[in-house]
């Protein structure tokens, strides 16, 4: 069982080594290499999970290795295996291989072809490294690798600027929440001394940290800093505003790549860590408050802005971001078992909307849903994988999103009206962008010429798949599978109001998409000058790539210009230059003269020795 | 008895003192040789005042005799420009405030080694006094140097071995050139 | 009978005018002349302590040490010969072949 854990972990890791090593002719090697490692790691998972099926609750399994040894430190380097980690695991492994396979066909003409598998190995290798991780540290590495290979792929097309900037946009954004993350590490590290050691590992904080809270009031507020700063990796990770402003950017790379990373699984990760660290969190009530309510304004903050997109997969990565603010709301209020659901079905249909906007772009060789129309007629199977999605993303019944987006707005309901409020608007305004989208993309006449074709097998294979699990996932039992243990409140059933008011709030919002595109020319073009300020605002993100602009224009540059000007001349040449080197040279200059070469010299020196030892040696000893 | 061997000593010791003084300031060299013996005679006839009258005799006939002497013969050899000009070049020296402050640095040291010398054997000894019965006779030496110290005795005549083999060594011409 | 005191402070004299000397002369040679000077300052010191303490093995020293002094002034003034001949002058301030 424990061996095969590292097999899990490690399969990607090899393909990713061993991927540089196949030439050009034989790619398509490479890329089943990739593929199947990926496949073999989710029967391993698979394989894993069983006991989990059959309803047993795991027992969390720590596997932990030595890693560093110092006196007063010790990181280990182990797996930590509980019902949590196989969920994540099936997600990841799963979703993952459908996204690889797809990929196969997807990327086939594509130049860097081995050179996208690796990066998509990588990835895999980094993600399932922070599922299986035992410790923050070891979580934070394999956090970093993720961000990494997610620039990667992102600027997989390198040789196209937005491509580029966008890869550098999302790793410095991470950056930013990975520093504070950093720093939360460290106090939890110091919090965690207990008998004198001080840990890192979950299960030990998880026990520790209680009774570091209940000594003093003052150290529930360095845990509340601590978890604040833990937050803002997530911020990062998973986009939550103020952070966000990568996800869109970062469409720029492969739909595929969108797919696994962007939606399903890396921005996840954030969650999974919201909800690894929950009992820490729980601690902190002030810092489960804040994040509530960052991932219900966030909810809202990126579904309004996706009302405006043009390009079909902007659409769906400011949805992402909506979805990802129903995650981080439903652990900020209380049940992180809640999060988890919805980000396992989110994984499925949002997948699947991304593979399907893949299929399209793939045939129609084009992004701007304006200039598409009509491909319900042309591509029926595709339209119809992207409709369910749709309606699983709005949460229709009986489709997954529906259960597992009731179970987050009934927690609202009951614990934090405003919220539910804001999660209720944000519901009404999902189903208008999904709407809108289908309105635009899938009815009405095509503005496409060319002859279209649906995807093949290979694409069309991970379509289905994806499209069943959207569909039948509510029936599963997802909440089943993490009962127990410390993730918060239970799913419970869901209240009836809540159902009522979001089922009418997704009829309304699509109904009134379609309603819109229905009319005519002038009176939508009169109500678009209406709300055109609206309009302006909602395209320019509000702004805010443009605040992060001024800061950085005004603020961080010259900063950067100072530190480095002052590092150059103070530290190099002053410090180092003048003052270590010059004086030390100056000294030698000047002790170089007590070497006279003159033996009378040297003997007045030796007698006045002498008479100084004779002085110490006779004062001491003289009673 | 008392009376004058106190007399004596200080006679002795005074001579002693003074000779050395002109030893060390003395610009011409044979004089300083001179003086020298002047206070080695001084020391014989302290040695003889501690009854080391075998002492005494030796350092006359050795030191005094052999040492002194050499010395001379050196001196002699180097020739007396050899000797003055050495004085008179250093007199002439461009930083004579120099050498007149290392002058006065090393007499200080000099007095501060004095003092020191002085202050610890004043605080350090109480007046003990010379035994009566106690001879540094030859016989007495003699049974010394060849039972308790013989080790000692035969190393330092190693060492007059190896002093005259590295005398001859340095100096002598054809052996010099072949080393 | 004159006390121990007496003939340690004049040896501890004479032992300070050597190293006057031993510090102020401009001649080899008459630096190896102060230094005979202190030997026999010690000699002195050594005597005085054998005849107090009833220990023969002070004058025994003093014996040693006129031997060995005998060894190195002949070893000192061959070198100082030689010095001369190669150098013409006997200024100690002229031998600094060790200045840096």
């Amino acid at each position: 069982m424990i061996s095969k854990t590292w097999l899990i972990l490690f399969l990607p890791l090899v393909s990713f080594f061993l991927l540089p090593l196949i030439p050009e002719e034989k790619r398509k090697l490479g890329g089943w290499l990739a593929c199947g490692s990926m496949i073999f790691s989710f029967l391993l998972t698979l394989e894993l999970a069983l006991p989990l099926f059959h309803g047993e609750i795991l027992h969390m399994y720590h596997i932990p290795t030595e890693w560093i040894v110092l006196p007063g430190l010790k990181l280990e380097f182990g797996f930590l295996i509980d019902p949590l980690s196989i969920l994540m695991l099936l997600v990841v492994t799963g979703v993952g291989s459908a996204i690889f396979y797809y990929s196969l066909e997807y990327m086939e003409q594509d130049e860097g072809y081995r050179r996208y598998f690796a990066g998509l190995s990588l990835f895999a290798f980094s993600m399932i490294g922070i599922v299986l991780s035992s410790n923050l540290l070891e979580l934070f590495i394999f956090w970093e690798l993720v961000g990494l290979s997610s620039y990667l792929l992102i600027g997989h097309w390198y040789q196209k600027p937005a491509a580029a900037d966008a890869g550098k946009k999302a790793f410095l954004t991470n950056r930013i929440g990975d520093f504070g993350f950093l720093i939360g590490i460290l106090l939890l590290w110091t919090f965690s001394s207990s008998e004198g050691a001080r840990t890192l590992n979950f299960l030990r904080l998880n026990a520790i940290l209680p009774g570091f809270v209940q000594a003093s009031p003052a150290h529930q507020t360095w845990l509340t800093i601590a978890m604040l700063l833990i937050f803002s990796g997530v911020l990062g990770k998973s986009a939550q505003f103020p952070l966000h402003v990568w996800l869109p950017d970062a469409m720029e790379g492969p739909t595929p790549v969108s797919a696994l990373i962007h939606a399903a699984t890396m921005v996840a990760a954030g969650v999974y860590l919201l909800a690894r660290t929950f009992p820490l969190f729980s601690l902190s009530p002030v810092s489960l408050g804040i994040i509530a309510y960052i991932g219900g304004f966030t909810a809202l903050f990126a579904a309004t802005q996706a009302i405006v997109q043009k390009d079909i997969k902007r659409i769906l990565a400011y949805s992402t971001l909506s979805q990802l603010g129903y995650m981080v709301m439903a652990v900020g209020l209380g049940s992180a078992r809640v999060g988890m659901y919805h980000l396992t079905t989110h994984a499925f249909f949002k997948a699947l909307l991304f593979l399907s906007a893949g299929s399209i772009i793939h045939s129609t060789e084009e992004q701007n849903i304006t200039e598409m129309g009509g491909l319900i007629k042309k591509m029926p199977l595709t339209s119809f994988a992207f409709l369910i999605g749709a309606f699983a993303l709005i949460g229709f019944w009986p489709a997954s999103g529906f259960f597992s987006k009731d179970e987050i707005l009934s927690l609202a309901f009951s614990q934090n009206r405003i919220l539910f409020w804001i999660s209720a608007s944000t519901v009404f305004i999902t189903a208008l962008y999904m709407g809108r989208t289908i309105s635009v993309a899938f009815l009405g006449s095509s503005k496409i010429r060319k002859k279209l074709h649906e995807p093949s097998q290979k694409m069309l294979f991970p379509l289905v798949a994806l499209s069943l699990l959207s569909i039948m996932g509510g029936f599963l039992g997802i909440p089943k599978l993490i009962r127990g243990g410390t993730l918060g409140h239970e799913a419970g059933v869901a209240n009836s109001f809540v159902i009522f008011l979001t089922t009418s709030l997704g009829i309304l919002g699509v109904l009134t998409a379609f309603g819109f595109y229905k009319l005519r020319e002038k009176k939508r073009k009169r109500i678009q000058e209406t709300f055109a300020w609206l309009n302006e605002l909602l395209i320019r993100k509000y702004y805010m790539d443009d605040l992060y602009d001024f800061i950085l224009r005004y603020f961080q540059q010259p900063l950067a210009q100072f530190l480095s000007w002052f590092e150059k001349r103070i530290i190099v040449e002053g410090a180092v230059n003048q003052a270590a080197a010059g004086w030390t040279a100056q000294a030698g200059h000047y002790l170089r003269k007590l070497q006279t070469g003159r033996i009378q010299t040297y003997l007045s020196v030796f007698c006045a020795g002498v008479i100084i030892i004779v002085y110490f040696l006779t004062t001491r000893t003289l009673h | 008895m008392n009376h004058l061997q106190i007399l004596l000593f200080y006679i002795f010791a005074l001579t002693a003192i003074s000779s050395a003084i002109v030893v060390v300031k003395d610009r011409r060299p044979t004089y300083s040789v001179l003086a020298l013996a002047v206070v080695m005679l001084a020391l014989s006839g302290l040695f003889v005042l501690l009854h080391a009258y075998f002492v005494a005799v030796i350092q006359v006939l050795i030191y005094a005799g052999a040492i002194l002497v050499l010395f001379l013969f050196v001196i002699m050899l180097l020739g007396v420009s050899g000797m003055e000009k050495t004085e008179e070049t250093s007199r002439k020296n461009k930083a004579a405030s120099m050498a007149k402050i290392r002058w006065m640095v090393k007499a200080l040291l000099s007095l501060m080694l004095l003092a020191e010398l002085i202050t610890v054997i004043l605080t350090l000894q109480d007046s003990k006094l010379p035994q009566e019965n106690f001879q540094g006779t030859v016989e007495a030496i003699g049974l010394a140097l060849f039972t308790n110290y013989l080790f000692p005795f035969e190393l330092v005549s190693g060492i007059l071995l190896v002093g005259i083999l590295g005398v001859v060594n340095l100096t002598h011409k054809e052996w010099a050139e072949r080393s | 009978m004159i006390p121990l005191n007496h003939y340690l402070v004049t040896s501890g004299i004479l032992f300070v005018i050597g190293a006057f000397g031993v510090l102020t002369r401009k001649n080899i040679i008459l630096i190896l002349l102060s230094i005979e000077i202190m030997l026999n300052a010690a000699n002195l010191s050594f005597v005085a302590f054998s005849s107090v303490l009833g220990d023969l093995g002070g004058q025994v020293a003093s014996l040693f040490v006129i031997a060995i002094a005998a060894s190195e002034v002949a070893i000192g003034l061959a070198i100082s010969v030689l010095v001369f001949q190669s150098r013409g002058v006997l200024d100690p301030n002229e031998m600094n072949l060790m200045k840096w």
